[in-house]
């Protein structure tokens, strides 16, 4: 629970004043006190659809979806009677899908990775899932760990870092890198290699690593996404077998870009946090 | 000469007289065993073993058990050992247990005279045999003394050859076999330690790691066939250790694994310690609640040793004392329940619902009750700083006046976790605590609400829900002077109701049933499916086997509420005379709405009918899996007989849940007058015993989920295919209007949600109309600081002529008399179709009569060329309300009428004794009293 909360902190550091402490999110109401209490807890689902709806509503201001309706094809949805408006909100905008089709899951347990989609989608209205459109689309941007293949972890021994391998139908898997060393030997090994910066433009210029050329992720996510190639966006002209390294600050941005590169067809996604 | 094979057999011989020490005398016992020590331990040379040999056969062949040895208990049925069959051959006589041993254990008892405190299970170590009397028999000795009952076991031992899982499953068994037995044993059937020693202590741990939680012994053994004792829970509550920590270097699994409070004792010089210093982090880590005593100079294995005259170490005889104190301590604060409860009183059974009797002195006359509740106006973001203003605003608006008095606050409120076990303030909504705030709203005039649960948790997650704590939350209550008490049933343990697990739809619902046979002297019948009548409703039946025994669930608003809500399969049996006969079903077991596990057999209706089974059946191995049952033992009585299969726990098991609240409160504050608002959300039909121990009770779940928050008014809907609108819980409440009144209590269709956005003026005045009308609770949810005196809102929650009729002191709600809908009975037909306008009747303690003509349809209605519909007569009115009014005669007999319109204040005279509307607005309403002028 308290990495999830920290998660909101960090991704939203920019709207909240400064040193924002998880118990001041007490006082301003999005969370409650068992949120802190059984901080070691894993989050569930009901309640990170309760706190993911406080938090926009009463710190971003954003306006409650009127018509929910669709939520109705929750089956789940009036399990629990004070849930039930967080669950039909961030499903109805989009922030949270349905565990599996016409089942929330309000128990189900989030790992790591699905709740830093949540709160990715929190921050960036255009990632969240839009209902309205052909549900295989949206999913395959968001699958779960399950759906993807595992790859063995790539050899950094100063040789050329593998080919992925993926078969056809499978996409391969964006790979973490915990050691600043680790990156440099894949750079020192692949000279055509593509180190990807997905912080802001400002962030960017601030201070960024050497070689690294700045995207946005909100535009790679965005580029991925939109059916329609624009002829100014770069990324399209990157080769499928590139070996490719996205950082942040974190490691929540990049590995969101990392999936999306991974699912549009990039065998040799890196990415990290500084 | 010297004989192996003579040493070997003797001492195997010997074994089983030292594990039924407690059969003989202990002076005989002992001499044996003083020569099996020294043959063990004390290096005597050949000739000298030969002359023990030689006495201990002497010895054992004139022992002899005492008249009064306690019995052999064997743990399982010939045939049903569950088995892995590694072990057949010790004809090297390696083991102390040949292949054939039986498991069992002795019960070791305190004197009639003396209460017991509860259960110890001991499990001696090493391979048993002699290490049974001083670590088994005289623990037993010594916690008798203490007063436990206790069960010396005789498994098969861990690693001796058997595996951990028959070792453990042994132990199991023979705790589940003490529980089925707790009344027997005068004993708690939740209080149950197991004391093991060193590979005893392994033994307690195998049961805990394979048999704990919700593991039974099919989990392990796939082929093993449940009994009935498979019902209760096969782990112990508490584990004393004596030095028997687990390996330093073995795994533990603690997924699935409920790990009790565990207690050790070691001494410092045993070779146990390495595995004590490992063990007790990894436990610790594992959040297991832990007492630990270590003693200087002891070795491994001195336990009881008392028995044979010895003393070496007396601190390490305090141990016993110490772990009494430790298992009190786990005991007094465990608040484990795992069956529903007995209901010896049958005034709790369904067969008592019609018989109009409250429970518990529940005080009857309360009037619906009327105030301000926190939930529909600022959901769980209420606070302390917040109610206050509301009941501020209360009296500025002279809302007490007119009767609102309940300040309740809703769920939220509490800290999420009891402190010393007691039910706290969330210290940052509610910092000045509940008594400050009860205080402050008690010192203007109003009254004081709050809210739990009859589960174990609130519905938001927070651990405070009262099961298992109702003595002392109701002491809370009493002491913050709270007056009103609204309760739900989320976490609910013996039901499937919000949150608590699906499968507990096992207690509710009986199992599949294919068919049953009744035996007795020269009487056998088998009846089948087929032969079947069903008794209420539900129950389905496809020919081959009954299925839906039990109740409908309420909540949702796809079923009528009037009529019967169970059913029951019903078999007709003649008998030549009075006697008792045997009878088994053949059953399948399922933990589903519509198959569960749990079987009521009565025969007999009402107060005649009889009671002989309440219980689980040993489970199936699946819903399509069928079985028989074991024989249950039943009476006829010459003639027919009904033998009614049935399910109507659902009902029973909430109705004492509440009631043991209401006791609580009643133990607490005697005399009370505690308001007490059932909120099950109509799951298990509250309509028919309801009354018993409460004061209203809801009928669905939630009329919105849109709640408000400070600053946001909420949102509610007209309509909704689900239960979230007024015409949903309009259309379920108005048909239920027998079910309530002054000696009953009143139908709860939720709280007021005018003030919410989505709901035009019309809509809530009408909303404001058909709640008075039908004497529902009016509890306001809308932030009070947004209404000024005279504004739209105001004028309609402080409509004190709908108010008064709502308030009225013959507290009989309203009948709908009428609808455009209607085929014929529009005061039990349940219609769902809201393009309709319908006629309400009240009759109230003046004589007059109250009138609501309601157009729920979102399009104004107006009367097509002089058809007149919307209308009813005196006749009408009298033919449906007539038997309830005050005056009928007169009424009937009048020439004129005064109308009054309780909206816009307007009264005309009426000569024609038929009251009619022409136009109504979309969802509007004109409400009138009606007098005889």
């Amino acid at each position: 629970m308290i990495d999830f909360i920290n998660k909101i902190l960090e991704v939203f550091a920019a709207e909240l004043s400064e040193n924002y402490k998880p118990e001041q999110g007490r006082y301003d109401g999005w969370l409650e006190a068992q949120d802190l209490i059984f901080a070691d807890t894993p989050v569930d689902r009901r309640s990170a659809a309760r706190i993911s709806h406080e938090f926009i509503k009463r710190m971003l201001g954003e306006a409650d979806e009127d018509k929910w309706q669709k939520a109705g094809e929750l089956r789940d949805l009036y399990d629990c009677h004070s849930c039930v408006n967080h669950i039909a909100q961030v499903y109805v905008k989009g922030i949270m899908t349905a565990a599996e089709p016409g089942i929330f899951g309000n128990k189900n347990i989030l790992n790591a990775e699905e709740a830093g989609e949540i709160i990715m989608r929190m921050k960036y209205p255009d990632m969240r899932v839009n209902l309205l459109r052909e549900p295989e689309y949206s999913s395959k941007a968001y699958s779960k760990d399950s759906e993807k293949t595992h790859m063995p972890k790539a050899e950094i021994s100063g040789q050329e870092a593998p080919k992925s391998g993926a078969s056809e139908e499978t996409a391969a898997r964006a790979i973490k890198l915990t050691d600043i060393k680790d990156v440099r030997k894949i750079l020192e090994a692949n000279p055509s290699a593509i180190l990807i910066d997905v912080r802001s433009r400002g962030e960017y210029e601030e201070k960024h690593l050497d070689e690294a050329v700045n995207y946005p992720m909100a535009e790679i996510v965005n580029c991925f996404e939109n059916t329609s190639v624009t002829d100014s966006n770069k990324l399209w002209e990157i080769q499928k077998d590139a070996i490719i390294l996205l950082y942040c600050e974190k490691g929540y941005q990049s590995e969101i870009a990392a999936n999306c590169l991974t699912e549009a067809g990039y065998g040799n996604v890196y990415f990290f946090g500084l | 000469m010297f004989d192996e094979r003579y040493m070997k057999e003797t001492m195997h011989k010997a074994v089983p007289f030292f594990e039924d020490a407690p059969c003989y005398e202990l002076e005989e016992i002992l001499e044996l065993q003083k020569r099996n020590a020294e043959l063990a331990w004390g290096h005597p040379d050949n000739e000298r073993k030969m002359l023990l040999l030689d006495e201990m056969n002497d010895l054992m062949k004139n022992l002899k058990q005492r008249s009064d040895a306690p019995e052999k208990i064997y743990l399982w049925e010939d045939g049903k050992l569950p088995a892995l069959g590694n072990y057949t051959d010790n004809s090297d006589l390696k083991y102390n247990h040949d292949p054939e041993f039986k498991p069992y254990m002795y019960a070791i008892l305190v004197p009639e005279d003396v209460t017991p405190k509860g259960a110890v299970v001991v499990c001696a170590g090493g391979d048993h045999g002699d290490c049974t009397m001083h670590e088994g028999y005289q623990t037993c000795r010594d916690m008798v003394a203490l007063g436990y009952q206790c069960f010396l076991l005789l498994n098969r031992t861990n690693n001796c050859p058997y595996d951990a899982r028959e070792a453990g499953a042994d132990a199991s068994r023979a705790i589940r076999m003490v529980r089925a037995n707790a009344a027997k044993y005068r004993i708690d059937e939740n209080k149950l330690a197991f004391a093991g020693f060193s590979n005893g202590g392994l033994t307690a741990e195998a049961c805990v790691q394979y048999y704990s939680g919700t593991q039974t012994i099919k989990t392990h053994f796939e082929d093993y066939e449940p009994c009935e004792y498979d019902n209760y829970y096969g782990s112990p509550d508490a584990i004393i250790c004596v030095y028997g920590p687990r390996f330093k270097d073995a795994k533990f699994d603690y997924t699935n694994v409920v790990y009790p409070p565990t207690f050790f004792a070691v001494g410092k010089d045993d070779f146990a310690m390495p595995n004590l210093e490992a063990t007790l982090p990894d436990l610790m880590a594992h959040h297991v609640n832990l007492e630990v005593h270590t003693f200087a100079g002891v070795p491994h294995g001195q336990s009881g040793i008392q028995i044979y005259g010895e003393h070496k170490y007396p601190a390490f005889e305090l141990w016993p004392i110490m772990a009494d104190q430790f298992i009190q301590n786990v005991f007094s604060k465990s608040v484990i329940k795992r069956r529903p409860d007995e209901l010896d009183n049958p005034e709790y059974r369904f067969d008592a619902f019609d018989n109009g009797k409250a429970l518990l002195q529940k005080k009857k006359g309360h009037l619906p009750p009327m105030g301000w509740n926190s939930w529909n106006a600022f959901g769980s973001g209420n606070t302390e700083k917040l109610t206050k203003e509301m009941t501020d605003a209360v009296l500025e608006l002279g809302l007490d006046k007119l009767g609102y008095k309940y300040m309740v606050l809703d769920d939220g409120c509490y800290k999420p976790v009891r402190v010393e076990g007691k039910l706290s303030n969330e210290d940052i909504k509610f910092p000045g605590g509940f008594k400050a705030l009860s205080d402050y709203i008690h010192s203007k005039g109003l009254k004081f609400g709050m809210y739990n649960d009859i589960g174990t948790n609130l519905c938001a997650g927070a651990a405070v829900g009262t099961c298992g704590h109702e003595a002392v939350d109701a002491q809370c209550y009493a002491d913050w002077g709270v007056d009103f008490l609204k309760v739900d049933n989320c976490y609910y343990l013996w039901d499937n109701a919000t949150f608590s697990d699906s499968a507990n739809a096992k207690y509710v619902f009986a199992p599949a049933i294919k068919g049953i046979k009744v035996t007795g002297n020269d009487f056998s019948l088998e009846l089948t499916a087929k032969d079947a009548c069903i008794r209420g409703e539900g129950v389905i039946n496809n020919g081959e086997y009954l299925t839906n025994i039990g109740t409908f669930d309420g909540t949702g608003p796809a079923h009528t509420p009037v009529g019967a809500m169970s059913g029951e399969a019903v078999f007709t049996v003649e008998a030549g005379s009075d006697a008792d006969f045997e009878l088994t079903l053949t059953y399948a077991t399922g933990t589903e709405e519509g198959i569960g596990s749990w079987l009521q057999l009565a025969v007999g209706e009402g107060e005649n009918s009889e009671l002989f089974y309440d219980d689980f059946l040993p489970a199936s191995d699946n819903k399509e899996s069928f079985r028989e049952s074991p024989a249950i033992k039943i009476r006829l009585k010459k003639g027919k007989n009904l033998i009614r299969l049935m399910n109507h726990r659902r009902q029973e098991n909430t109705l004492a849940s509440y009631a043991t609240l209401l006791k609580g409160l009643n133990d607490a504050k005697p005399d009370h007058d505690i308001i007490f608002s059932i909120c099950e959300w109509g799951k298990t039909q509250p309509q028919n015993w309801g009354y018993k121990v409460g004061d209203s009770w809801r009928i669905l779940n939630d009329i919105t989920f849109r709640v408000g928050a400070d600053g946001d008014p909420g949102y509610g809907s007209w309509t909704d295919d689900y239960t979230p609108s007024v015409c949903s819980q309009y259309n379920k409440a108005v048909i239920m209007d027998e079910f309530a009144g002054l000696d009953k209590g009143w139908n709860d269709p939720d709280m007021l949600m005018i003030g919410m956005n989505g709901l035009t003026e019309n809509m809530q005045r009408t909303h404001m109309a058909m709640w008075c009308m039908m004497n529902a609770p009016l509890m306001l949810g809308l932030d009070l600081r947004r209404v000024k005196k005279n504004d739209a809102i105001y004028n309609i929650i402080a409509n004190e002529q709908l108010i008064l009729l709502n308030q009225d002191a013959l507290g009989i709600p309203a009948k709908r008399i009428f609808s455009t809908a209607s085929k014929g009975c529009p005061d039990t037909e349940y219609i769902r179709d809201n393009s309709r306008v319908d006629i309400l009747a009240k009759p109230l303690a003046d004589g007059g009569i109250a009138l609501s003509f309601i157009n729920l349809a979102e399009e104004k209605y107006v009367c097509a060329d002089n058809n007149f519909e919307i209308a009813v007569s005196v006749a009408d009115i009298v033919k449906y309300i007539g038997h309830k009014m005050v005056n009928t005669a007169e009424f009937e007999a009048a020439k004129e009428y005064l109308l009054t319109d309780l909206w816009s204040g307007a009264r005309t005279v009426n000569c024609s004794g038929k009251f009619m509307v022409n136009e109504l607005e979309a969802c509007d309403n004109i409400t009138i009293k009606v007098t005889v002028k």
